[in-house]
């Protein structure tokens, strides 16, 4: 029985395996760093440590988000250490009926479902299940 | 006894033995290198070392270690009294002794096992053959054990001794080898069975009673209590006794055992010498053994078959008894019933670790102190926020919120700098290898070392042992020759190996030269194309210094037969790979005939390196000090050609050459938008041969940052070296200014001729300077105008009563001064006959000491001071080719002693009689506007300072009435002097003040001017003695 915490990115509901989840944080003061890779937001300071923080969005090919507004950081175990993923919000903490859970995800306009392992269907939402390594090595992998 | 490793006591006497034999490998060459001249404390302090190994291990019966800390200790002995002098034979046989025992240090449960005949035997060779009588003697002794086999008990002349109870079931397995540590220190053993009950007749001891009467009268070594005897929960109910087993160590003898212990004599066994149980009448007791138990001679194994019986029972004895009652220091040895029990036998609780590194490290008196400081800040910050979350003042939160903030990161910096160590523990392990391996290679080589303090983190240092290990031998091995073919080369014997650590452009080198007979390019070439790494055409178009990087291939060596000593098929490819782990990069290079250099070059992480924070697009970077060469802060209106565009590139002149310039926000990413009415600030950057320059936003201050690796996808680009954390919480990002330029391509050839153009002088700001140097690769200047003195001394000369430096000097003492006491720079070289540059301060001669005299330069020093912000500086620039930075002597002096300042010029405003004591002095140089400032308030006077022409008349105006001259520069922003001069001449009130230019424009016309404008008398900068009597002349005389 799989948890996932729910967040959301523009429209999208998204899930990540708990398992994978360090902490969630407010967004804190993020420092860009200019000349690497699209989708590295920047990093910040996390109780002395540097992380470094991924924008879903631009991962995901999605829209940027609008300026303002607080954003949240779900700190994910990576390799060596730690990376960040930025959303928009998080939601819940929800355990999976594995008999919702569907594979194979369709083809969504605005949406690069390459970095998807799933879809899990609720009552009242179609919740995309994000899939970490993906996502961490698209843009950092080759080190 | 049996070793519990959980034994607070036990991991403390491993510890320090193993400080003990860290240290002794060391001592014991300097030993062998005083062969002539033996130093008897020296050889005391090895004498010590070993003798307290000695003696714990006799306590815990440790006894190889004994017996060979034994034999060391003998001939440790002999040395100290003058009967045997420490030969190479000896010493190697100690060198030997040594390594054996920290072998066994490190594997304690199983030191008993190790072998150490061979060493032992060496030792007892070169001592001289005496001591091999008591050897024989302990065979005697064995042998006679061995030969009364009339034992009730097993006997075992191997290790165990099995203890039973009168009904028949084991008790204890006891080993020979501890039991007989006890019997050797005047012990008396004794295997004692009661029962706890208490039983109508009161006649049973409380348990608790007991145990304090047996801790009194000796040590309990053992102890079980047989629950299992019991029964069940049922039969519990009737118990009517409950069996007790000790074996109990006393120096009290069996005929008065009894006496002492309120135990029935009939219960008490004695256990002998030889392993027998005796009663204490001195009869022989019976045991009764169950027939079918085998004897168990020396196997643990099969005693773990008949001891798990006992273990289980053995923990919950163990369990029961001490929650029983308070067990005053009977304790200890009730947990040591676990370890004798377990079936894992020797490898029992174990805790010792076996491997190099250690989870222990050595850290600096004074930093922890400073944490220990900045606790009790964090504490006092912490009561402030609990009192003012009562009161409604959010100011005072936000203030305390802050110092939470810098406390909070000054604590974390300082302890990620307890992780640094001095190289030196991985340097000074050399000595040894290169002793040994020479002689073995029969090859004379002397090992120089130098920079062993240099600092790394506690990881890296670990790390680099192997790599360099290899290295070295791979020099002793291949790279230098033997004596007979140095002769027959003409080179001088014995042969040199360089060790060297040191920092530069923010990282650490550490360098390995020998003056071998190099790398051959042909030989390699050769073996490459043999090898089929590489074609022969492919060969043909590189250098030899390219051909000779093939060495770090994988699959390659040269070696004919991969010699045992510099490690089969070890290649430089797997050092190479070594190090890349650690992020660090090895070079090479070699001059056939001559010698080879190897150059490792080791990462930044946990660095701590002082760099200067620039702020690009609303963003905060660091750009690591050493990379910076010099800062620009232009004004391209009143400096129009200065920078340039070429097509879309920047270009700056800096002193006759081109500079290639980028915008650092460009590198970024972002757009450049100059702004047509501000100042352009450039840093030049030095990256290896090539300089640029970068502009940027504003020049912040400089701090001396922690660095932090950076995740992998920001390493990727080339942009960035490393992360750190600013003073107020910040990340940010530091520059990685050399890959920077890399990426770039920039072509403009830079910087040799950019140091021949310096020394011509252009007239503005010429100076005669001299230069200095106080630790090596870093110069500072000091106006050659301000020194009166320089005096060379020797380094004892230096005294420093109530630690304020001073030197004997004409009959007088001279307070004398430390660079590095107040600028945060590397601290003094101590050389043998440093200088002490004098000056006058105060009414007095003071001194600064340097380690060495550079040159005495008159050039024309671009000199910016928004770089290198530090106390005791004033700005930088290059000179003679390196950067330089400018002292403020005054300011050094001032901090380290303020009183010398106040009290001077308390006694001079008294003796000022004049109202008009202040003189005014007008510069936009903050490093000329201080010295004549200084130069002011030396003559007694106060000075009133002021940037420019514009705040020159408002300081006047400011203080009319006081001001009794002016001294003023000519070439200053916003209003030069000779305007403000002439406002100064129009305005009546003004009438009669002298204005004295003070510039180093020279020549007719600009005197002629200046003398037109109402200039009265012209004076050239920074020649104190003209200065002083000018400003004494004007002051004293036209009143």
């Amino acid at each position: 029985m799989r948890q996932i915490v729910v967040f959301s990115l523009g429209g999208l509901r998204c899930g990540l395996d708990i398992t994978r989840v360090q902490e969630i944080i407010r967004m804190p003061e993020l420092t860009p760093a200019g000349g690497t890779a699209a989708a590295v937001a920047g990093i910040i300071n996390l109780r002395g440590q540097i992380l470094t923080v991924l924008d879903l969005r631009t991962v995901l090919s999605l829209s940027a988000a609008e300026a303002g507004g607080e954003r949240k950081i779900i700190i994910v175990k990576d390799r060596e250490g730690f990376i960040g993923f930025c959303c928009d919000d998080v939601h819940d903490i929800l355990t999976m009926k594995e008999r919702f859970v569907e594979s194979k995800v369709p083809r969504l306009k605005g949406v690069d479902v390459t970095y998807f392992s799933g879809i899990y269907k609720t009552e009242d939402m179609l919740i995309l299940l994000l899939d970490p390594e993906r996502v961490l090595e698209e843009d950092g992998g080759g080190q | 006894m049996a070793l519990n490793m959980d034994d607070e006591v036990l991991v403390l006497f491993i510890e320090e033995a193993r400080e003990h034999l860290g240290g002794i490998e060391g001592d014991l060459l300097d030993l062998e290198a005083m062969v002539d001249d033996v130093d008897p404390e020296h050889v005391n302090r090895i004498f010590r070392a070993i003798h307290s190994i000695k003696g714990g291990a006799g306590f815990w019966a440790l006894n190889n270690i004994r017996d060979l800390s034994h034999e060391m200790e003998n001939i440790l002995n002999r040395i100290r009294n003058g009967e045997m002098r420490p030969e190479q034979v000896i010493v190697s046989a100690l060198l030997d002794g040594a390594d054996l025992l920290a072998s066994m240090v490190n594997d304690l449960a199983d030191s008993d096992s190790y072998d150490i005949a061979q060493v032992l035997n060496a030792l007892l060779r070169v001592g001289g053959g005496e001591v091999e009588a008591e050897v024989e003697v302990e065979a005697e002794v064995e042998a006679e054990v061995e030969a009364k086999a009339e034992a009730e008990v097993e006997v075992e002349a191997a290790p165990y001794l099995m203890l039973y109870s009168r009904a028949g079931d084991l008790i204890f397995s006891l080993e020979t080898g501890a039991l007989r540590g006890w019997l050797d220190r005047g012990h008396f053993l004794y295997f004692v069975e009661c029962d706890l009950y208490e039983d109508e007749a009161g006649k049973g001891p409380v348990l608790s009673e007991l145990l304090e009467e047996l801790c009194r009268a000796g040590t309990v070594v053992e102890s079980f209590v047989d629950v299992d005897s019991l029964g069940d929960l049922e039969a519990f109910v009737n118990v009517k006794r409950i069996p007790f087993f000790m074996l109990f160590a006393s120096i009290v003898e069996p005929d008065f055992i009894d006496g002492v212990i309120q135990i029935d004599s009939a219960r008490i066994l004695n256990i002998d010498g030889g392993m027998r149980l005796l009663k204490l009448d001195g009869t022989a007791a019976k045991q009764n053994i169950p027939e079918d138990v085998k004897p168990l001679i020396g196997e643990n194994k099969a005693a773990g078959a008949v001891v798990s019986r006992e273990s289980a029972a053995g923990d919950t004895a163990a369990a029961g008894v001490s929650g029983g009652a308070g067990v005053p220091g009977g304790g200890r040895a009730l947990g040591a019933l676990k370890s004798v029990s377990a079936g894992s036998g020797k490898k029992a609780a174990g805790g010792v670790s076996v491997s190099g590194s250690s989870s222990t490290l050595r850290v600096n008196v004074s930093i922890l102190d400073s944490l220990l400081n900045m606790a009790g800040e964090l504490v006092l910050s912490r009561n402030q926020l609990k009192q003012s979350l009562n009161s409604d003042n959010t100011e005072k939160m936000l203030h305390i919120s802050h110092q939470i903030d810098r406390i909070t990161t000054e604590l974390q910096e300082k302890i990620m700098q307890t992780r640094l160590q001095p190289i030196d523990s991985v340097f000074s392990k050399f000595q040894r290898v290169v002793r040994d391996l020479s002689g073995s290679l029969g090859k004379d080589v002397e090992l120089h070392i130098e920079g062993r303090e240099v600092e790394l983190d506690k990881g890296i240092i670990e790390a680099i042992g192997d790599p360099m290990t290899h290295l070295v031998r791979n020099a002793l091995d291949h790279g230098i020759e033997t004596p007979a073919e140095r002769e027959a080369a003409g080179k001088r014997s014995p042969a040199r190996l360089e060790l060297k650590a040191f920092h530069e452009a923010g990282q650490v080198f550490i360098e390995i030269r020998d003056d071998g007979k190099g790398i051959d390019p042909e030989l390699i070439r050769a073996k490459v194309v043999e090898k089929g790494l590489a074609s022969e055409e492919e060969l043909k178009n590189l250098k030899d210094s390219e051909i000779i990087q093939y060495i770090f291939a994988p699959g390659f060596s040269t070696a004919a037969a991969v010699t045992e000593v510099s490690g089969r098929g070890v290649g430089m490819d797997v050092v190479k790979s070594n190090l890349s782990a650690i992020g660090g990069v090895v070079d090479l290079q070699s001059a056939v005939g001559r010698g080879t250099v190897i150059r490792i070059k080791l990462p930044l992480t946990l660095a701590i390196i002082p760099s200067l924070i620039v702020c690009v697009a609303g963003q905060r970077y660091a750009v690591p000090q050493v990379n910076l060469v010099e800062l620009h802060r232009l004004r391209p209106q009143r400096e129009p050609h200065v920078l340039e565009k070429l097509n879309s590139n920047y270009i700056m002149r800096l002193r006759d050459s081109l500079l290639p310039v980028i915008p650092l926000v460009e590198v970024l990413g972002g757009e450049y938008t100059p702004d047509p009415e501000g100042d352009v600030k450039i840093m030049v950057i030095s990256a290896g041969e090539m300089r640029y320059g970068l502009i940027v936003d504003e020049l912040l201050d400089t701090e001396e940052i922690v660095v932090k690796a950076l995740g992998r996808h920001i390493k990727k680009s080339a942009n960035y070296a490393g992360s750190t954390i600013l003073g107020d919480g910040q990340a940010a990002l530091i520059l990685d200014v050399v890959s920077i330029s890399r990426e770039l391509k920039l072509e403009l050839p830079g910087p040799r001729a950019v140091d021949e153009g310096e020394e011509r002088i252009h007239g503005e700001n010429a100076q005669s300077l001299i230069i200095v140097e106080n630790s090596r690769h870093e110069r500072f200047a000091i106006p050659l105008g301000l020194v009166r003195r320089i005096e060379r001394i020797h380094r004892d000369d230096l005294e420093s009563p109530a630690g304020q430096l001073s030197i004997q000097y004409r009959g007088g003492s001279l307070l004398v001064f430390a660079i590095e006491k107040v600028a945060r720079v590397s601290p003094r070289e101590d050389v043998e006959n440093p200088y002490v540059i004098i000056f006058p301060y105060s009414g007095r001669e003071v001194g600064i000491i340097v380690s060495r005299i550079v040159d005495a330069v008159d050039v024309a020093a671009v000199i910016d001071e928004d770089s290198f912000r530090m106390p005791g500086i004033l700005g930088s620039s290059i000179i003679l080719g390196e950067t330089t930075m400018l002292l403020d002597v005054f300011d050094i002096v001032n901090r380290i002693n303020p009183d010398l300042a106040e009290k001077f010029q308390g006694r001079m405003k008294k003796a000022g009689t004049s109202q008009k004591n202040v003189i005014l002095v007008v510069e936009d140089s903050a490093f000329f506007r201080k010295n004549m400032a200084n130069i002011v308030e030396d003559c007694g006077f106060e000075a009133v300072s002021a940037e420019d022409g514009v705040e020159g008349l408002e300081k006047l105006r400011e203080h009319a009435d006081r001001i009794g001259m002016v001294l003023t520069d000519i070439e200053m922003p916003n209003m030069d002097g000779l305007e403000m001069t002439r406002h100064i001449r129009r305005e009546g009130a003004y009438e009669g003040l002298p204005i004295v230019a003070c510039t180093s424009l020279a020549g007719e016309m600009a005197e002629k001017r200046g003398f037109e404008a109402g200039v009265d008398e012209y004076m050239i900068k920074l020649d104190r003695e003209m200065l002083s009597e000018t400003i004494q002349r004007v002051m004293t005389g036209g009143e």
